[in-house]
């Protein structure tokens, strides 16, 4: 990439191009860092405050947030379920995008245009939409209940809606396409050359892709699987569609913690671990591959 | 018609230093090539005069006046890139028409001058054409003709042959000569291709590590290398170590270490005097026998490889433990490894540095 | 090697199958919508045009789509006109910290909505601002900034500096040759990147929630409060009327990115 362009500044003659540069960027910087940035800072401020019985917050130091959130098993519980439900999503996520993702590559330009633009199509539409989009076909009268009835295999409704199956498959098929797209990426960065000389050096067709074009092609499903775990960990809209009773994950958590009960230290709290989990991430994706990999572009 | 000088240009990116203490005068109405490897400078010096470079020192000079200043779009100079670098929204007439825009041209003025310079680069017929639809070398006439029609005070080449494939390239080549001696125009051509700054140029400028190694016409530069660089920039050298038995005015006695003794026209050195001597492979001669004529030294080997490369064949012989490689017209050759041939060296093809 | 042929028609099953279940529940929504059980079950009754007859009655809705109308115009505006000034200055200009500073300004992409819905709710809150809508519209510009910065820079950077520099040396100044050579070649993707912001924002619901105003709906918090009381056909009319406009959208987006390509340039070679 940087091959492409070097910088118009090289010349004296217009010494002011660093202050337009600068000029240029400075308002985008200011966005981030005051809106997205700053609000982080104050997550992590707000969960070190005191919230008063009368429900006021005090501004004083105070640790019982974190104390809460270990001490009881309520919260913990939610916690580990959801990070079961991210990590089983990714897991799925990964083994059922891998193939589509190996296949874009092997079909003609033509085709692989069209699977990619498919690609992207689902996140044109509404996260919402396409959540709700689950209800007329796993409920108790819906396409799938009534292809199944209508068929003999089975004579009573299956329960596929209101519960945790329903929240699954609603968020593998939410963020599957990020994770197909970004091993596509992965894959794409792979030089074909590399794995023909591997091939004239006598490895199979199967040596080849898990001795070559696996490895490099890791960062790609890596951070795929990163922005799919942490998507997961913070889906709200899912688990209150297609979820039911008993069907609490942290994000519905921080939201009650925040608009039913008000306790707003105790919420930037519970939202305080979702960062940490997206730093963690973010920290061991760059030492695999370098953060500088991570939004790579899909080239025609 | 303009001439172009350097005064002492210096450059450097980051820790590396591209250009070096440069100093160079181009003639007006010369073709002139900068020629070297990869690094050595030649396309910065030349985006330097374009103006897309500013020197970290040293002058640039258009009759005496210093250009360094001058921003790029006022400098008048048609630049010709590498990957054409045509504007891929435009069509070609639009890419040629472009830099008349910003001349005040009369829009009837431009049309006939587009024209013009389609009809100069022989494509009349594709001025609605998108860069797109053309091949490559079309795209490189029609960014040659946006080069000329702005009638510029300098053209400048970087490289632009460089993307095309072989036969194109001998094609262009042609094309190019005929259109700058038509135009009469002084001109800057940066090049790594040996080939094509010896059958283009009047001048040839020889550039390593940011510095010129040499300068002069195409002959003087493969006739005269000044230094083993040169020598061995254009085509293959044989390099022998000697010791000098006897001195002379015009030349000397030397034996080839391991080897046979020669005599040596045109180098002076002292006696006793270990020395390294150079060759062009192509100086040597071989053959079954020769008949023994004055400023020839001939020698018995015999051929350990013969490489055929068409119109030339390539021969390691092996004299006495020296190796030579002998570059030969491939006609009529019937020899083969392990004959015993005849080798034939004049006198004066002989270099030392 | 009719192994390796079997091997690939399956992964080709595969890969059918697989955007069937990422794609096809949309279109089970867009058909049911013209179904004419109020209720929407399987199997289909009949087809009607009622449901977005009545949709088009309806007070709330129609102020939620005015509103979310209104809310994602501003909002991609305003991130189209920041992100792309910065993407300009982070693909034509080498500065020091250019690098750090494009990470930072494309990493909130990897940010859960609800992360930043309750970050910006308690920023608000420090300087003790009240839920309004400006705030709204700052919510989903910053949350759209980073996808114009990433989709726009990547574009300029298609873009070779070779093109600019001969329009320079032709004779255009920096001002002339933005105008003539930079400003076409990007504004596709400049056009393409704003519809997609719009799109994101008219969409976006987790952080939203945390933001709006008392006694106001965008489409998407207006169908969450529809859907707690039942899955009427009302409700599918309108995902059906959105999954239209997006896909119309993504095709007016996609049809932009073509039409001006830059891709059969070569990239420029090295400098010597």
């Amino acid at each position: 990439m940087n091959g492409v362009r070097h910088g118009n500044v090289a010349s004296g003659i217009a010494g002011d191009t660093r202050a337009l540069a600068w000029a240029l960027v400075t308002p985008a910087l200011c966005c981030v860092v005051a809106f997205v940035l700053a609000p982080i800072l104050c997550i992590g401020i707000y969960s070190f405050w005191t919230r008063l019985a009368t429900g006021a917050v005090q501004f004083s130091f105070t640790l019982d947030n974190w104390r809460e959130l270990f001490g009881d098993s309520f919260y913990m519980l939610i916690l580990l379920r959801t990070l079961r439900l991210a990590a089983v999503v990714t897991l799925v996520c990964a083994i059922v995008g891998y193939g589509p993702a190996y296949y874009i590559t092997l079909v003609s330009p033509a085709r692989r245009a069209l699977l990619v633009i498919l690609l992207f199509l689902p996140s044109w539409i509404s996260y919402i939409v396409r959540s709700m989009s689950w209800l007329p076909i796993l409920g108790k009268e819906g396409l799938f209940n009534s292809l199944l009835l209508r068929t003999g295999l089975i004579t009573e409704p299956l329960p596929l809606l209101y519960n945790d199956f329903s929240i699954y498959v609603g968020l593998v098929q939410f963020l599957l396409p990020l994770m197909i797209i970004n091993i596509y990426i992965g894959l794409q960065a792979v030089d074909r050359k590399v794995v023909d000389a591997a091939r004239t050096l006598g490895a199979n067709p199967a040596q080849a892709f898990w001795s070559v074009t696996f490895p490099l092609a890791l960062p790609g499903l890596a951070a795929g699987c990163l922005l799919v775990f942490i998507l997961a960990m913070g889906a709200y809209i899912t688990p209150i569609i297609l979820g039911g009773p008993g069907t609490t994950y942290y994000a519905n958590l921080v939201f009650e913690t925040f608009v039913s009960h008000q306790d707003w230290p105790f919420g930037a709290t519970l939202s305080l671990v979702i960062i940490f989990f997206l730093v963690a991430g973010l920290a061991g994706y760059a030492q695999l591959a370098g953060l500088s990999t991570m939004f790579r572009e899909i080239r025609r | 018609m303009t001439g172009i000088e350097l005064r002492h240009v210096r450059k450097q990116f980051g820790a590396t230093v591209a250009v070096e203490d440069l100093n160079l005068v181009v003639r007006a109405g010369e073709f002139l090539s900068l020629l070297g490897p990869s690094g050595c400078g030649k396309t910065t010096t030349l985006r330097m005069v374009a103006g897309l470079e500013y020197p970290d020192k040293g002058d640039i000079l258009i009759n005496e006046q210093r250009i360094n200043d001058i921003p790029v779009h006022r400098r008048n100079f048609g630049m010709v890139f590498q990957d054409h670098a045509l504007f891929p929204h435009k069509t070609a007439y639009d890419n040629i028409a472009f830099g008349l825009k910003y001349r005040q041209v009369e829009r009837a003025d431009i049309e006939r001058r587009v024209r013009r310079a389609l009809d100069i680069v022989r494509l009349p017929n594709v001025g609605d054409r998108l860069p797109r639809d053309l091949s490559g070398g079309q795209q490189q006439r029609v960014a040659l003709a946006r080069a000329i029609v702005i009638e510029p005070d300098l053209l400048l080449f970087d490289e632009p042959l460089s993307a095309l494939d072989a036969n194109l390239r001998e094609e262009m080549r042609v094309e190019l000569k005929r259109i700058h001696h038509t135009l009469a125009i002084t001109a800057i051509y940066v090049t790594h291709d040996q080939a094509e700054a010896l059958s283009m140029s009047d001048r040839v400028v020889l550039m390593r590590d940011g510095r010129i190694e040499q300068q002069g016409t195409p002959d003087e530069l493969y006739r005269k290398p000044a230094s083993e660089f040169s020598a061995r920039f254009f085509g293959q050298v044989n390099d022998v170590s000697a010791t000098v038995i006897a001195a002379a005015d015009n030349g000397c006695r030397v034996k080839l270490d391991g080897g046979p003794e020669v005599d040596i026209a045109g180098i002076r050195a002292n006696t006793g005097e270990p020395i390294k001597l150079f060759l062009r492979a192509e100086r040597a001669q071989i053959g079954l026998s020769f008949p023994n004529e004055p400023g020839f030294a001939t020698f018995e080997g015999t051929i350990t490889t013969c490489d055929y490369l068409g119109v030339l064949t390539r021969y390691v012989v092996d004299v006495a433990g020296v190796s030579f490689v002998v570059l030969q017209s491939a006609a009529g050759s019937v020899l083969r490894p392990r004959d015993r041939v005849t080798v034939r060296i004049p006198s004066d093809a002989w270099m030392k540095f | 090697m009719s192994a390796r042929r079997a091997l690939r028609s399956l992964l080709g099953a595969l890969t059918l199958i697989t955007y069937l279940f990422m794609l096809a529940p949309a279109l089970v929504v867009v058909v049911l919508a013209f179904n004419t059980s109020p209720s929407s079950t399987f199997p289909m009754t009949g087809l009607t045009f009622r449901w977005f007859a009545e949709l088009a009655q309806d007070d709330a809705v129609l102020g939620a789509l005015w509103n979310s109308l209104v809310l994602a115009l501003c909002a991609s505006t305003l991130s189209t006109v920041v992100g792309t000034a910065a993407a300009l200055s982070l693909s034509c200009f080498r500065f020091a910290g250019r690098g750090p500073m494009q990470l930072m300004l494309t990493v909130p992409i990897l940010v859960p909505h609800i992360v930043l819905g309750v970050g910006l709710l308690l920023a608000f809150r420090v300087f003790g601002l009240a839920k309004s809508f400006p705030l709204l519209v700052i919510g989903h510009m910053a949350m759209t900034l980073p996808y114009v910065v990433l989709t726009t820079s990547h574009r300029l950077r298609a873009i070779p500096a070779n093109i600019e520099e001969a329009a320079r040396t032709l004779g255009a100044n920096r001002i002339q040759t933005f105008c003539a050579i930079t400003l076409p070649l990007a504004l596709p993707a400049v056009l393409a990147s704003s519809l997609f912001a719009f799109m994101s924002s008219f969409d976006e619901v987790t952080a939203t929630l945390f933001w709006l105003p008392a006694n106001m709906q965008t489409v998407p918090t207006q169908i969450m409060a529809m859907l707690q009381f039942s899955v009427d056909q009302k409700i599918n009319a309108l995902a059906a009327l959105l999954i239209v406009g997006s896909v119309v959208l993504a095709a007016a987006a996609l049809a932009l990115g073509r039409a001006l390509s830059v891709d059969e340039q070569r990239p420029r070679g090295k400098r010597t």
